[in-house]
């Protein structure tokens, strides 16, 4: 089911917010502020500067997805009755969440080239894979949110979720040189190109995981949570 | 043929349905009658395969439910919280149902139409619908395809006089089809003198 057209051009409107605003604060980037993330360093200010510039496009993907499963299961109840397999409808939501979210990326790309807020860099190998490595872990942090939907509804989920991306992109900054098995944990962290090892600059701290790992972490993590939902469609009641 | 046997229901620590067992047999009509609160969508939901059993089993043809099949293969319903597409036409939304069974024709989704009192040929999208004509919707919905079973919650509800007309004649004649049809309603008056059987729900149980 279609989301109504105004959360679309909310993203929009947010991917429009970042290019201006990753101009504006002229910060150091390789690729461009949304693929490149929240570098590793000592300096606070920094962080929080790169934080709001790359936070905010997630946002607004996040709370378009919020309570999407929601909407769409009161007609999921006239494709059931019809002996509508419910796994195949719980797959078919993710699927349709993969191809939005990665039409949203498409359009962000567009637009922070429009806006000049990227390099050329963002056209080499690596570029495309930080690229691929922004979507993974966006599509992932969406998997988690209509996961977790099923669990404690929209609004929990949704303020979970949001809470999880920034408390863990602080956390790990502040944990850069200890608890090195935590890092797996942290999603956002793979998805950028400061934090993967895909962007390369000497002005801040190494990464951690290196993004070819990160990049199965993320496809572990996509499939666990996959496959827990669809399975829970077999159990639950649909009220 | 629908066997309900020892069917109980616990939502978070409070049994909504408890110790049901009942037989409703084809070609009958079927009436659930009690307060707000008595457990008459509940047990609709059960027999449609939307929730699971705490205890007990709904068996329909001797096949049991979520056991040897996951929904009644050949079912019609209005239940609570269900949806169609709103920004589709009434015609296109049957017929983007009809994709699924692959048993109705599009002469027999434009009778439908006819028969709850809408125009089959109407291009307004069903946002636009008022509340009775997304109700006389939900009717084409459920019996659109001739379903052995037809579970009805609260069909009369915002339909005027004249609807209600329609929908005792649809009933009879889905009857006479030899549907099993269970109606779920808190006020009487309207169909109850159709229902061969009429039932009565307090607190979760059914009443003999
Ligand atoms: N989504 C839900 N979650 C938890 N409990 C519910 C839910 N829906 C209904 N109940 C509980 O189940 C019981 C039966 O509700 P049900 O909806 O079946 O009543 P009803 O007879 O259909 O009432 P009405 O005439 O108002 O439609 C009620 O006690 C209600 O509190
Ligand atoms: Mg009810």
């Amino acid at each position: 089911m279609i989301r109504h057209f105004s959360f679309f051009l909310f993203v929009v409107g947010s991917f429009i917010v970042q290019a201006i605003f990753s101009n504006h604060f002229q910060l150091f980037s390789f690729y461009g502020s949304f693929v490149d993330g929240v570098p590793f360093t000592l300096s606070h200010g920094l962080v929080y500067k790169y934080l709001l510039i790359w936070y905010l496009p997630i946002a607004s993907i996040s709370f378009y997805f919020s309570g999407y499963l929601e909407d769409v299961r009161k007609y999921a109840i006239v494709l059931f009755v019809r002996s509508y397999n419910r796994m195949k409808w719980m797959l078919n939501q993710y699927i349709y969440a993969f191809v939005v979210t990665m039409i949203f990326i498409f359009i962000q790309t567009f637009i922070m080239f429009l806006f000049r807020a990227c390099s050329e860099n963002i056209w080499t190998p690596n570029g495309i894979k930080g690229l691929c490595m922004y979507l993974l872990s966006i599509y992932t942090l969406i998997c988690l949110q209509l996961f977790l939907e099923l669990y404690v509804g929209a609004r929990f989920s949704h303020l979970i979720v949001n809470l999880y991306v920034i408390l863990s992109i602080l956390l790990s900054n502040e944990l850069h040189d200890g608890l090195n098995w935590l890092h797996y944990f942290f999603i956002p962290d793979h998805g950028m190109g400061f934090r993967n090892g895909l962007s390369s600059s000497t002005a801040f701290e190494q990464y951690v995981i290196h993004f070819s790992i990160g990049c199965l972490v993320l496809l572990f993590s996509q499939f666990l949570l996959v496959s827990f939902s669809v399975r829970k469609t077999k159990k639950m009641d649909w009220l | 043929m629908i066997e309900v046997r020892h069917l109980s229901k616990k939502i978070k620590s409070t049994y909504v349905l408890k110790d049901i067992c009942y037989q409703f047999e084809e070609g009958k009509i079927y009436g659930l009658f009690g307060k707000n609160g008595s457990g008459k969508t509940m047990l609709l939901r059960a027999l449609a395969g939307l929730i699971v059993p705490t205890e007990g089993e709904v068996v329909i043809n001797r096949k049991v439910l979520h056991r040897d099949i996951s929904f009644p293969p050949s079912i019609g319903i209005i239940i609570e919280n269900m949806e169609l597409l709103p920004q589709y036409d009434a015609y296109t939304n049957l017929y983007i149902l009809s994709k699924v069974k692959k048993v109705a024709s599009e002469g027999e989704i434009r009778k439908a139409l006819q028969r709850v009192g809408l125009d089959p040929f109407l291009k307004t999208k069903v946002k636009k619908y008022s509340l009775g004509m997304k109700q006389r919707l939900n009717i084409a919905q459920a019996i659109f395809e001739k379903p052995h079973i037809i579970l009805l919650d609260e069909p009369t509800n915002a339909i005027d006089d004249e609807g209600v007309e329609l929908v005792q004649q649809i009933l009879l004649e889905e009857k006479k089809r030899g549907a099993t049809i269970i109606l779920a309603s808190h006020i009487k008056e309207d169909l109850q003198h159709l229902c061969d059987v009429a039932l009565k729900m307090s607190e979760g149980k059914l009443l003999l």
